[in-house]
């Protein structure tokens, strides 16, 4: 390992030892949680985050289909909402009918998606959000003390940023990556735990783990000029390599500038992953990936399923894996008939490629993806699209699903245009009422994390009753 | 319509006259004024009154003389120089000064001539002047506020480091010629920023970039925009008035519009017209920038107020919440109460809750400003040309009940413009707008975590100039903290340099020759925002309003993120884009950009004589580092250098191109300082 990589391990450290300042116990416990539990995972598992940047519309995503709710959509939304007759193809039956005649039907854009349902590999959740404790009413909301409510509700920045963090506001690392630091040490490399072909993220930074950024298309993106003699001279090639990775110290020894030692530290990682995964990597996916057009969303998830691919290569030895993709351009508070059914198109059928992918693969069962988003939309709308709301509906995709069915449950839609829900706080922005913290719970208690870890890397799941912490829609775990 | 290639848009690196009106105090009214080179006037309650009184020329008695106009400040060293038009009838003019623009104006001087020299001043302070005229029948009203900074010189006789230094935060680097340019100035940096101050929009016969592709045909193509990018990248590269292109690349950065992303017809078109409306508006006031940006169908329709109508009882429909959100959010105030140094606000009840400068009802009453705004279909010179004019406000879709916004009232019955004129007018008058705008730029042009008393001075520049543009560049730009050597060698001190910054200053120091007409080789610049072949970043392109990177970034894991530095450039830096930038730059420098190549002619002397390369890197720490690579990093570099025999012409361009490429790589290249 070069000086710099074991450069990277002190700055990890002492990033480790800074967080103690927001949240001690947090830092202190997985430190010390971190071997053991790695120790445990021999089979192979992954999880894949899709983010839908920008705050997808659930109401056009899962939209109330039985008559009563229909009405109060429509009347709500005249100018946007779909028509029912166009929603009868993808009429959601789960294995259990929703209680009170309750109907969902996907939006007609995700009807790829709609065999995995029936087929019991696909789970909805039903008004999943940002939450620091539970939150009964609007009126309870209203008398909200702000450190109890989630920073900046409405904000993309913020709630996007919360939703990939959780715990204490301001949190630096993010809970994908907390999960992963618990399984980083029982990988062959490190650096191939928490894997984005998006770019930086804060989901999967842990308190050790950090993201490692691949090219969708290109993987692992080899550097010419020190790969290959630069214009000819090897000397040039090698001296390349040591100024861009070197971490450049002062006459008494420490770092001249953090600016150039972090940058130094990135081209050190970029040459190591490229070095170990570049030489790995299958050339394409086993299946044709999508069987349609490719779209980025499309190219991401099969550099995943590459990289999932080289999951036991010589210098990968990978056991637990966490992704995260992402597709823009979701805030749509214009002309959402329009822009979003191919966004979600994109959505559907590149997860399903992906599950296709995997199931080729033989890795249905260990792999399980998920969509995020920034926040939920308003059911009330502006025009022709709607504004930043709260709770949302998501979808969890894999073999290990227990499929055919919702979670959660649905907010009470608004009786009348002028008299708001109970979980209604304006124009239909809605309380969840299922929190992230007990869905990333139930992902991290399947993917091998202990209770006790799980109240650690959620702090906000105490807040939330013992019974309700894992929302069951993962089948449990194999002892391992 | 839904030619949804924004659904592809850089995902690869996902990872911008109402004081009666308004209740409460101090608010003005700035109207849109002729900018004389260097002063900007400023409107001040005082003057406001007596001009509401006076009148422009009009005089107060019919044998007094008129109020004098033009009035214009240059800044010297310890001296301000006055000019102004002579007023009919006057024998003699008062000067009066002040130090904040409401007054009191003292008397500092008499004058018989148009012209007046105050030396009785302090560098670094911010004056503010009226003249008045007077005869012996009596005198006029003070004229319109100019406001001005002197500045003491940099020592004189910058070095060719300082001056590489000043260009890298000022411009795009520049070439021996830009160089030579600043270094002859008698006043240094003050004369070199009057000099771009006072040059005017499209100078030397540049097109503004709705009259370039005009001129192209490019201005009526659909759900096309190459043709802006490529015009946007002609002024970047070449045009002339190099401060103006600097801040309205930092201008893209803060008020980001990517019209490719939105359903506009005449996205190229209304891209153009907002890059205008961002330069004719970079050496203005910051109001009058957020108002004409607020204009702009692009914005319009990026932030989907264009067409937005209040709320409709009948149907249930409410106005749209978007842009009334991100003008706080974004692009004035941010969501968390500052200081004038740029921390928060503490919150003496519960120190881990930040205090927020607005709520979800702020944000509902904003949304209410923002409707009524269409396209003005009356402008038909060309398919497109709605795009590249005004939006106007139709009553009939404008909500014009009473509006309480950010603890101000904005009173019903006002019209969509005098409305939105308030509502901006209250933007500007909170106290967080100062520090949150200047830090950012203090952040594109100087520095990534600039001191809290850094931001202090630039944030009360910003407040007693009432946000002119001018002022404010100049104070961050001639800072101690912008010029002190000592943060040379400051481990937490620097930015890193946006690579499109990057790339255009390979493409200024090396004259990439691209005539302004060829709209042809332009247009194979391109997007060159794929992070995994290119920059990570490129103008026009962000992949939404919140940019390629935060202000607040800092990278996790790291010695920044543990001293609590911020770093916005490390936003589009990973494993992937540095490995894309290093190919990319050492592509370009071989192989240049759009099939032409860079122009070398200034280095190519010490590769064509023989010798080791110790002249060759000195010349290029200083064009392209500043002269902040360390001797024992070109001690490394030329070792490897000297083994390339340059006996030949292919050795010799290639031991050119690898110095080049070594020195562009180079975190300490990447680190500006």
């Amino acid at each position: 390992m070069t000086q710099a990589a074991s450069r990277r391990e002190f700055l990890r450290l002492a990033a480790a030892l800074t967080a103690t300042r927001f949240a001690p116990p947090l830092a202190l416990n997985l430190a010390a949680l971190g071997e053991s539990a790695a120790a445990t995972a021999t089979d192979y598992k992954a999880l894949v985050c899709v983010f839908m940047i920008g705050g997808n519309d659930n109401f056009n995503t899962l939209v109330p289909y039985d008559a009563a709710s229909y009405a109060i959509y429509n009347q709500q939304r005249p100018a946007i909402a779909t028509a029912l007759s166009a929603l009868t193809p993808t009429l959601l039956s789960p294995a259990t009918a929703l209680p009170g005649g309750q109907q969902f039907a996907l939006a007609p854009a995700l009807s790829p998606l709609l065999p995995l349902f029936n087929a019991g590999q696909l789970a909805l959740m039903l008004n999943i959000g940002t939450l620091i404790d539970p939150i009964a009413s609007a009126a309870a909301y209203a008398s909200a003390p702000p450190a109890s409510l989630p920073p900046q509700l409405f904000s993309h920045l913020d709630q996007r940023a919360y939703y990939q963090a959780e715990g204490p506001v301001g949190n630096t690392s993010g809970w994908g990556g907390r999960i992963a630091d618990l399984f980083a040490a029982g990988n062959g490399n490190a650096l191939f735990t928490c894997i984005s072909p998006a770019g930086d993220s804060l989901f999967l930074t842990g308190l050790g783990t950090a993201t490692y950024s691949i090219s969708p298309t290109g993987g692992a993106i080899p550097i010419q000029s020190i790969v290959a003699p630069l214009f000819g001279s090897a000397a040039c090639q090698s001296v390349m390599k040591s100024i861009t990775t070197a971490q450049r110290t002062d006459a008494n020894g420490n770092l001249a500038s953090l600016f150039e030692a972090t940058y130094a530290d990135v081209v050190a990682r970029s040459l190591l992953g490229q070095q170990v995964l570049g030489a790995s990597l299958p050339a394409s996916t086993v299946t044709t990936f999508p069987a349609t057009t490719k779209t980025n969303l499309s190219d991401q998830l099969a550099m995943v399923a590459r990289v999932i691919a080289a999951r036991n290569a010589a210098g990968v030895g990978a056991t637990r894996q966490v992704f995260m993709v992402g597709a823009g351009n979701f805030d749509t508070h214009n002309a959402v008939v329009t822009t979003q059914p191919p966004l979600l198109s994109d959505v559907a059928v590149s997860m399903a490629a992906f599950h296709a992918e995997m199931s080729a693969l033989g890795l249905q069962n260990n792999v399980t993806s998920f969509t995020v988003s920034d926040f939920g939309r308003t059911l009330n709308s502006d025009g022709d699209g709607s504004d930043h709301g709260w709770g949302s509906v998501h979808f969890v995709l894999g073999g290990a699903v227990n499929g055919k069915s919702f979670y959660g449950t649905a907010p009470v839609l608004p009786p009348s245009l002028t008299t708001p829900g109970p979980l209604d706080v304006g124009r239909g922005r809605f309380i969840p009422t299922m929190a992230v913290d007990q869905f990333g719970a139930t992902l991290g208690s399947w993917f091998g994390v202990s209770d006790a870890n799980l109240l650690t890397i959620f702090p906000n799941l105490s807040n939330f009753d013992a019974g309700t912490r894992n929302v069951g829609f993962m089948q449990a775990a194999a002892a391992g | 319509m839904n030619d949804h290639c924004c659904g592809h848009v850089s995902l690869d690196h996902e990872t911008a006259s109402f004081d009666a009106l308004v209740s409460g105090p101090g608010i003005e009214s700035i109207g849109v004024q002729p900018r004389p080179s260097i002063a900007v006037p400023i409107v001040a309650l005082t003057t406001l009154t007596l001009a509401a009184c006076g009148g422009g020329d009009s005089s107060p008695s019919p044998s007094s003389p008129g109020t004098p106009g033009g009035l214009t400040a240059t800044a010297g060293n310890a001296q301000v120089v006055l000019a102004w038009t002579a007023s009919t009838g006057a024998t003699g003019y008062t000067i009066g000064r002040a130090t904040s623009p409401a007054g009191p104006f003292a008397t500092v001087g008499q004058s018989t001539s148009t012209s007046f020299t105050d030396t009785a001043v302090t560098n670094g302070t911010v004056y503010f002047y009226v003249v008045s005229a007077s005869n012996p029948a009596g005198s006029s009203a003070n004229s319109a506020a100019v406001t001005v900074m002197p500045v003491a010189p940099a020592a004189a006789g910058l070095t060719r480091v300082q001056a590489a230094r000043f260009l890298a935060q000022a411009a795009f680097g520049g070439s021996d010629a830009d160089i030579q340019n600043l270094q002859s100035q008698a006043n240094g940096i003050q004369a070199w920023l009057s000099q771009q101050f006072a040059m005017p929009v499209n100078p030397s016969g540049q097109l503004s970039n709705v009259a370039w592709m005009q001129a192209n045909d490019l201005i009526s193509i659909e759900f096309d925009t190459t043709g802006v990018q490529s015009s946007l990248w002609r002024k970047l590269i070449s045009s002339p008035d190099v401060l103006r292109q600097r801040m309205m690349l930092a201008l893209t950065d803060l008020f980001v519009v990517n019209t490719g992303a939105t359903t506009l017809t005449y996205r190229g078109a209304a891209a153009a017209y907002y890059l205008d409306q961002l330069e004719a508006n970079a050496f203005g006031n910051f109001k009058n920038l957020l108002l004409a940006v607020s204009h702009t169908p692009a914005m319009g329709q990026y932030l989907t107020f264009l067409d937005s109508v209040k709320a409709n009882p009948v149907t249930g429909t409410s106005p749209d919440e978007n842009y009334a959100r991100e003008i706080m959010q974004l692009f004035s105030i941010g969501v968390v109460q500052l200081n004038l140094d740029g921390t928060p606000v503490a919150n003496p009840k519960d120190p881990g809750v930040a205090l927020e400068t607005y709520g979800q009802s702020d944000v509902l009453n904003m949304a209410k400003v923002f409707t009524g705004w269409k396209l003005n279909t009356a402008a038909t010179a060309y398919p497109g040309a709605s795009a590249t004019t005004d939006m106007i406000n139709e009553p009939s879709g404008f909500d014009s009940t009473e509006k309480f916004v950010l603890g101000q009232t904005i009173a019903a019955g006002l019209d969509g413009e005098q409305t939105l004129e308030a509502a901006i007018g209250i933007l500007m008058q909170h106290p967080n707008i100062a520090p949150f705008i200047s830090r950012q730029f203090i952040q594109r042009l100087v520095t990534s975590n600039p001191a809290p008393d850094y931001v202090s001075r630039v944030a009360s520049v910003f407040q007693s100039t009432q946000g002119d543009m001018k002022s404010i560049i100049t104070a961050i730009l001639t800072d101690t903290q912008a010029t002190s050597t000592a943060l040379l060698s400051d481990p937490q001190a620097g930015k890193l340099r946006e690579p499109v910054v990057r790339f255009i200053q390979w493409a200024r120091t090396f004259q990439l020759n691209i005539a302004a007409t060829d709209a042809a080789t332009w247009a194979k610049i391109g997007n060159l925002s794929s992070s995994s072949t290119g920059l990570a970043e490129s103008p026009l392109q962000a992949p939404n309003v919140f940019f390629f990177f935060q202000p607040s970034y800092s990278p996790p894991q790291t010695a920044l993120q543990t001293n609590g530095i911020t770093a916005p450039e490390f936003g589009i830096t990973n494993e992937s884009s540095v490995a894309g930038y290093m190919n990319f730059i050492k592509n370009l420098i071989a192989d240049g950009i759009a099939g032409v190549p860079g122009n070398y002619s200034a280095l190519q002397p010490l590769v064509d004589g023989g010798g080791t390369s110790a002249a060759l890197l000195a010349e290029i720490n200083v064009l392209i580092a500043a002269g902040q690579i360390s001797a024992q990093t070109l001690t490394l570099m030329q070792g490897a250098l000297d083994t390339i025999d340059v006996s030949t012409p292919s050795g010799a361009t290639n031991r050119l191109y690898a110095a080049l490429t070594l020195v562009m790589c180079a975190p300490e290249f990447l680190v500006q300082k």
